[in-house]
């Protein structure tokens, strides 16, 4: 049967799109509110997708169409598909995108120029992640995951800081190397296995197909039973590790992160909170997704360096956040620290690590949506996000206060908040992983365990830097004014988000849950 | 007598291109001459529409070889030549309507004729007809730079042509036999000295990498493309590019000699596809003339191609085509947001169009989808092109086993990022850079527009629907 809900909630934004080119430009306001408006209704078109969503491991509301087919005579069928559908992994990263959209439209008030361009690009944006989100053929998760990066880079270059030119090239260089070692693998993994139910040899994108052995040629240069090597590593190795790298540069580990401060500080508050949303979740998801199922026996062996690069970024990223003067750069590092937990998450192979994993990116993407938004209030405010420029903020601005009160608990992993479900779920999951199977090492888990002790520093010493003792501001211009209207119904349902998912995480668990099932099944039973 | 049937089109633009020059020679209007130039490569167009062909057949006693695969390259040479005649037409440089249209179809008709050449001595000749258009086409604007660069031109041309022809007699030595597509011409080089065949089919291929400014032979391409009027470089980086790799592939399959030949002709066309890339991608940072950047970024294209020429197989050659297609749209996109903006704002260099797109968006926005086509990002023709040419050579490497398929398809991917960053300079002053004077707006006329439009649908449908032009070239029988 063909379901339509998620190609309806991917044509959307584009169709907006398209309406939004036809108004004229002088018309400034209308085109935050048709953003807006496809927002509301793809938000809408996820609980319902919701609510026919059944509980367990099936990919379900599945649309599966014939895309390119083309007949090459000896080298056989090939064909891509168009193929979308949702599971427990892709549904709650479905929520949290039209969740963030939402917001994100909603801050993009700031924008003060040049709105058509701008909210074009953010429709795009917003169809080619719901895209990367769904997609189960790899050549259609490749197109979603580029078409990720002109609108970035135009809504960084154009609309961002003073260095935004800088910024956005280096995010566009980085993360299309990346893409480009992705698709080096899926060419090789596209020529090396087929379609089953064909007569003739068919070669497929089907996400599905590939994550079964059986479905490979023999001899093919990535089938599992070719034993050809290069250097130190068998092909199928160099395959892990190059779609590794692909989606480390966009999660961002180190040390593959150098874009991300630069682009963040650039970029103005409502492109911040997308990037850091829901853009770095498409790494995460692609490895989850895509380079474990792939290539199970592979990530197993080089658990250890996932494990590593995990671990490093969750330190590094920590004591950057320690050491920067800026407060948005702070918050940038600190994503750089919780993705990190993502990939210790995953490198555990583990029912609590992965999802644990699942569940720190969902709350991450909410925490940092709401940390960025802090940040362009503060701005907006005294004209700078300098930490030393700032002390004694909570006698001028309690509600500011409380909502970065709310916002850096809950990320340092306070009980109580989604943080720390996610967190603790990885950790425990490294600790089971240490103690059984030894994909993470113990001194690997001891020092994730570190990684929330220096959270809890450079969220704290901020804290007490900027919101503590005697007033003083130095800045250009000051409009001390508390919080708007507005900007409470930014920032509260957020916070109500986060204490939800912190004291009521199971119906959220058990949805990744069934996912998680599935997914160590492909892991185990691949397994030679 | 027979034999004239199957060279029907060269029959009707040989006819058109005298009727062009007699146009002048009545003085009709420069309106009126472009019609006819027009009308006569429409009717070109017609005519070789009938002439795919289910078997390829040898006529005129062994000279000139018809096939689906001439017949498709010929369309798209064709094309070409169409698009430059309306990129005349918007943006008129040239007020000597006769000669120049002439010149032009001229250009066309040698591609045709190399196209179908089956023996050294028809190739030569088609060859020197290319040729002799190009030397005079660039010395057109009868300026200092135009001279420059059309003497440059022609000495690059003449070693090349001579090398060439240095070539051919080598292996009519080693072989005994100017038809390289005979049977004999295989046998001979199976037994023949493998150092001898080097050199002799190095040499013969210098003038195959001059026409389709290849490294070595590439040094020409940005002085020329510098002097020439934007409709003429569209020119230059298509049609003697096209004409030129599809002699080439059918040489050196014949050269290759269904792999008796004793020397790898894949290393070395995959050593001449890497040089140009390298020297293609990283000289193309460097500029800061639109013109320039246009002739290495036509270099580093014609790396890609050959790429795909280096496997030496029937299939690539499939993919060649799909990406000579995509190619020219996005080249002819470009061209034409480059001529446009050096019209509005009266500049050619890029740091003169800080923020200029918003002067005309449309224009700007069709330019950018031109230049990330010739990148190779999706959602336009290009990255299909990209990724079936890549694909193609994973194939051949998993089939053949040989490392320089991996070599050339890892080195070509990660020379896309390369690419990535001088085709962006331009929409990146364009739209991030901050405006220096005022914003010059411009209008553009219908003409631009449909242009325009016709090509954006273009490069936007064929990534939608690639399945209908490669099912169409998989059909035909691409037997040289």
């Amino acid at each position: 049967m063909q379901d339509k809900l998620i190609t309806l909630l991917i044509l959307l934004p584009l169709l907006g799109a398209g309406i939004l080119l036809i108004i004229p430009a002088r018309h400034k306001e209308i085109f935050r509110r048709g953003a807006l408006l496809v927002t509301i209704l793809q938000l809408l078109i996820a609980l319902s997708m919701v609510s026919r969503f059944q509980p367990g491991s099936a990919m379900q509301l599945v649309e599966h169409r014939s895309w390119i087919n083309m007949d090459l005579g000896t080298w056989g069928i090939w064909k891509a598909d168009y193929w979308v559908g949702v599971d427990g992994l892709s549904l709650p990263l479905i929520l949290l995108s039209v969740v963030v959209l939402f917001f994100a439209a909603l801050a993009a008030r700031k924008i003060k120029f040049k709105q058509k361009g701008f909210f074009v690009l953010f429709l795009v944006l917003d169809a080619a992640v719901i895209g990367s989100f769904t997609a189960q053929d790899l050549l259609l998760f490749y197109l979603f995951f580029e078409f990720m990066l002109l609108p970035m880079y135009f809504m960084i270059g154009i609309w961002g800081g003073p260095r935004r030119e800088y910024a956005s090239m280096k995010f566009f260089l980085y993360t299309l190397f990346g893409s480009i070692l992705i698709l080096i693998v899926f060419i090789g993994l596209y020529l090396s296995g087929s379609d089953p139910g064909s007569a003739s040899l068919t070669h497929t994108f089907g996400l599905p197909y590939l994550q079964d052995i059986a479905r490979y040629t023999p001899g093919a240069v990535l089938s599992p039973d070719t034993p050809g090597t290069l250097g130190w590593f068998t092909w199928r190795e160099w395959a892990f590790l190059l779609l590794l790298t692909g989606f480390a540069i966009k999660l961002p580990a180190v040390p593959l992160h150098t874009w991300l401060p630069d682009a963040h500080v650039e970029a103005p508050t409502a492109v911040s909170v997308l990037l850091a949303a829901l853009l770095l979740k498409v790494g995460g998801y692609g490895i989850i997704r895509v380079a474990y199922p792939l290539f199970p026996a592979e990530a197993v062996h080089f658990s250890w360096l996932v494990a590593g690069l995990g671990v490093v970024s969750i330190l590094y990223g920590a004591f950057n956040s320690l050491a920067s003067k800026d407060l948005k750069r702070l918050i940038a590092y600190s994503s750089v620290s919780h993705m990190g937990f993502v990939l210790v998450g995953i490198a555990s192979v583990t029912g609590s690590g992965v999802t644990g994993a699942v569940f720190q990116m969902v709350s991450h993407g909410i925490l940092s949506a709401m940390l960025f938004l802090l940040a362009g209030m503060l701005e907006e405010r005294t004209g700078n996000r300098l930490i030393e420029n700032h002390s004694g903020l909570s006698s001028r601005l309690p509600h500011y206060t409380l909502f970065v009160l709310i916002a850096f608990f809950a990320s340092l992993g306070l009980p109580g908040f989604s943080g720390f479900i996610g967190e603790l779920f990885v950790l425990l999951g490294a600790f089971t992983a240490a103690t059984s199977t030894g994909y993470v090492s113990l001194t690997l888990a001891f020092a994730a365990l570190g990684g929330l002790i220096l959270a809890a520093g450079y969220f704290l010493w901020a804290i007490q830097r900027m919101f503590f003792g005697p007033f003083a501001i130095k800045a250009d211009q000051v409009r001390l004014k508390d919080l708007t209207f507005f900007d409470v119904g930014l920032l509260l349902p957020l916070s109500l988000f986060t204490l939800v998912l912190g004291v009521y995480p199971q119906p959220l668990l058990n949805l990744i849950n069934g996912f998680t099932v599935y997914w160590l099944q492909l892991m185990t039973t691949h397994q030679p | 007598m027979a034999d004239l049937l199957h060279v029907v089109p060269e029959m009707v633009l040989a006819a058109g291109m005298v009727l062009v020059l007699l146009a002048g020679f009545w003085k009709l209007s420069w309106t009126r001459i472009w019609w006819l130039a027009f009308l006569v490569l429409v009717a070109d167009l017609l005519f070789s529409a009938d002439f795919f062909y289910p078997e390829p057949q040898t006529i005129f006693s062994g000279m000139l070889r018809v096939s689906s695969f001439a017949a498709v390259i010929r369309m798209l040479l064709i094309v070409s030549g169409l698009l430059t005649m309306l990129l005349a037409w918007i943006v008129p440089t040239e007020r000597r309507a006769s000669e120049y249209y002439f010149l032009l179809l001229a250009m066309v008709w040698g591609g045709q004729w190399l196209t179908l050449s089956n023996h050294f001595v028809s190739m030569l000749v088609s060859f020197e007809i290319l040729s002799i258009t190009g030397y005079l086409l660039v010395n057109f604007g009868f300026d200092q730079r135009s001279a420059e660069g059309s003497l440059k031109y022609f000495l690059f041309g003449a070693a090349a042509t001579a090398l060439m022809i240095y070539g051919a007699s080598m292996l009519y030595g080693l072989t005994g036999t100017l038809d390289f597509a005979s049977s004999r011409m295989a046998e001979q080089l199976a037994d023949a000295d493998r150092n001898l065949t080097l050199i002799a089919g190095l040499a013969l291929m210098a003038g195959f990498l001059f026409k389709i400014a290849a490294a070595p032979f590439h040094f020409w391409a940005p002085d020329v493309y510098e002097s020439l009027p934007w409709p003429m470089l569209a020119l230059f980086s298509t049609v003697p590019k096209f004409a030129g790799l599809a002699a080439l592939l059918k040489v050196l399959l014949s050269l290759h000699a269904f792999g008796l030949s004793p020397v790898n002709w894949t290393i070395a066309l995959g050593a001449v596809a890497t040089l140009t890339l390298i020297a293609g991608n990283f000289a193309a940072l460097w500029q800061q003339d639109t013109r320039r950047l246009m002739a290495w970024s036509s270099v580093a294209q014609s790396g890609f191609m050959l790429i795909s020429l280096a496997s030496l197989s029937a299939t690539t050659g499939r993919f060649l085509v799909f990406y000579m297609a995509a190619f020219a749209a996005g080249n002819f996109l470009t061209v034409h947001g480059l001529a446009l903006l050096e019209k509005r704002t009266g500049s050619g260099r890029i740091d003169a169009y800080a923020g200029q797109g918003m002067g005309s968006v449309w224009s700007s926005v069709a330019l950018t989808l031109g230049l990330i086509s010739l990148t190779g990002l999706p959602p336009v023709v290009g990255f299909t092109a990209k990724l079936f040419l890549f694909a193609g050579l994973w194939e051949i490497w998993q089939q053949s086993g040989a490392g320089v398929h991996l070599i050339l398809f890892v080195f070509g991917l990660l020379n896309t990022v390369v690419a990535l960053f001088f085709y962006l300079k331009v929409p990146y002053q364009l739209f991030l850079k901050p405006v220096s004077g005022a914003i010059i707006s411009a209008r553009d006329d219908a003409g631009s527009n449909l242009f325009r439009i016709i090509l954006v649908v273009w490069v936007l449908w064929a990534f939608f629907q690639p399945g209908l032009l490669m099912g169409w070239l998989n059909n035909l029988n691409f037997d040289l």
